[in-house]
């Protein structure tokens, strides 16, 4: 397949499928905007969301052992490393505390 | 850090636009620099744009999408130079001391045959004294650094032609680690045919917790190219160690090797997958075959270029959403490949220090080597190390960079492949985006996130 036959294909598939999702989206009580995947970012624009972990040096077993990117990335949205974490007690970063624009 | 007002904010530099309908319509937003991805609604679309395209100012957003557009960085404080953030989070990544990566080849011997492999397979196993050296290494880089997070990748030749050895190292690893306080996770990479439960579980219960295996393809065509030594057969038994292994990791990554010859491999072996119920367990990806290395010259002709295989993954995806699959290929940012990286280092069995996977074994391309007490650097490692596109004034003013600090230098640095330095992404980042998008809202409309 050329880059023309795919890029026809592709405008055609997009155009038929946003056809419908507008109204399927405001039915969920989405309008203003959707979010597709987050900033990966922290506040700090300089860190990858996740990896305050190791920065943070925290001293605890438990943490070291339960804290990889993957898992702080769930404690981005659920706030969870704010009540469980020493991690996220010491992280000075809005998100960690419940008090970001998120 | 507290937020600027809306006052105080710009466009970021990294931003794309992509329209969703050729009529005035709902847009995509995607940053490369955050990879962060926004839909914004046809009515609210063209305000978003001109604002992003500087044709209008940021106050005449409302404050809801302004803090949105905020927490993307599709809006950056005024002040900010993107440029040099961005800059210091790839130092940050590449030079800290907090976590080192080690890909290990016990051994860089192969049962398989396969024709296309850029390794000349050597009969060569690590002897006791390289093994006592790496331990040395690794105790002296955890006690040393203040290690957080140590990361090793099984590599060869094929790592379980030496279970015991490997074994015996991962032990001594997830040990050191632990008593040290430091996290320990490792990779496996395989190409599965000696991996049994018995094997996968020990290996499992010691932090192994991500696999590699390789098909080409169904039984038919994998049995062709990846064979034993012998000629025998592969895919019956790999597909089944898969299989009963899957539980003991978190997640095993099935790597189906794409070039001319089989273009359909990867959406069979996806449709198999699914009729045995392995996905999301095992998680299917096409990989590019390319000749890289001098041992696999010959093969050029019937591999894809980089945006051939662009064009191939953009039609792989579409296929998979038109089947209502899973398609969860969408750009990373941030992490350099381990080759440029100061904290990231390959081992072959004699000791010798490579930066690049695909040097492994070739000694004259070594970058140093372990010795009893210390490794000795040469200063073939500042080529590797001081890679920088930040030097390159085109790069400079790209709004791919982020995305291209994570791609592969390795025919930049050997060959002078300056088209190399670019992200593959080039070719059809605005079509992955747009599939990532209508794969999350076709979850989103089936209630799955």
């Amino acid at each position: 397949m050329d880059e023309k036959e795919l890029a026809a294909q592709l405008k055609e598939f997009v155009e038929y499928f946003e056809e419908n999702v507008e109204s399927t989206l405001r039915s969920k009580g989405v309008s203003e905007f959707t979010w597709v995947h987050a900033s990966d970012l922290d506040f700090d624009e300089v860190t990858l969301r996740g990896d305050c972990a190791s920065q943070a040096g925290c001293g605890s077993s438990r943490c070291k052992d339960r804290i990889d990117p993957c898992i702080v990335r769930v404690c981005r949205r659920l706030h969870n490393c704010a009540s469980n974490c020493q991690v996220a007690t010491d992280c000075k970063v809005d998100y960690c505390h419940g008090k970001g624009v998120r | 850090m507290k937020l600027a007002e809306n006052t105080e904010c710009k466009p970021s530099r990294y931003n794309f636009i992509f329209r969703l309908t050729e009529n005035p319509g709902a847009v995509l937003l995607y940053n490369s620099r955050t990879n962060a991805l926004l839909r914004i609604p046809g009515e609210t679309a063209e305000t978003v744009c001109d604002v992003m395209e500087k044709k209008n100012r940021v106050e005449i957003l409302n404050d809801s999408l302004f803090g949105e557009l905020r927490a993307g960085g599709f809006l950056v404080d005024r002040k900010l130079d993107e440029l040099k953030a961005l800059k210091v989070m790839d130092r940050r990544y590449r030079f800290a001391t907090s976590k080192y990566s080690i890909t290990l080849a016990p051994t860089l011997a192969c049962n398989f045959d396969c024709p296309y492999c850029y390794q000349k397979h050597q009969n060569q196993t690590m002897t006791a004294q390289t093994v006592a050296n790496l331990k040395n290494f690794v105790k002296h880089i955890i006690s040393d650094r203040g290690l957080s997070h140590l990361r090793v990748s099984w590599y060869g030749g094929e790592p379980l032609l030496v279970k015991d050895l490997l074994i015996e190292l991962q032990t001594y690893f997830h040990q050191q680690c632990s008593e040290n306080n430091v996290s320990y996770k490792s990779a496996l990479v395989t190409n599965g045919y000696l991996l049994d439960s018995e094997f996968a579980e020990e290996l499992g219960k010691k932090g192994n917790n991500f696999v590699q295996i390789t098909l080409d393809g169904t039984k038919e065509f994998h049995d062709k190219r990846r064979a034993l030594k012998n000629g025998g057969p592969t895919f019956d038994r790999i597909y089944e160690n898969m299989k009963s292994v899957a539980q003991y990791f978190d997640r095993i990554t099935l790597r189906v090797n794409v070039d001319r010859e089989n273009l359909d491999a990867f959406e069979l072996i996806v449709e198999l997958l699914e009729r045995d119920g392995l996905i999301p367990k095992v998680q299917p990806y096409p990989g590019h075959v390319d000749a890289l290395t001098d041992t696999c010259k010959n093969i050029l002709p019937r591999c894809l270029s980089r945006e051939e295989f662009a064009r191939y993954e953009t039609a792989i995806g579409k296929n998979l959403i038109e089947q209502e699959k899973d398609f969860a290929s969408y750009p990373s940012i941030g992490i350099g490949c381990g080759a440029i990286c100061d904290n990231a280092v390959s081992i072959d069995p004699q000791g010798y220090l490579y930066k690049c996977w695909n040097d492994v074994g070739v000694p004259d391309k070594s970058v140093g080597r372990l010795c009893e007490d210390s490794i000795d650097f040469n200063d073939t490692i500042f080529d590797w190390v001081s890679y920088d596109l930040f030097e390159f004034a085109e790069c400079r003013e790209c709004n791919f960079l982020p995305l291209c600090l994570a791609n592969c230098p390795y025919e930049f640095l050997t060959n002078n492949d300056v088209s190399s330095r670019c992200t593959p992404l080039k070719y059809n980042l605005e079509y992955m985006i747009k599939m990532k998008y209508i794969n999350e809202m076709k979850k989103l409309v089936r209630g799955e996130t």
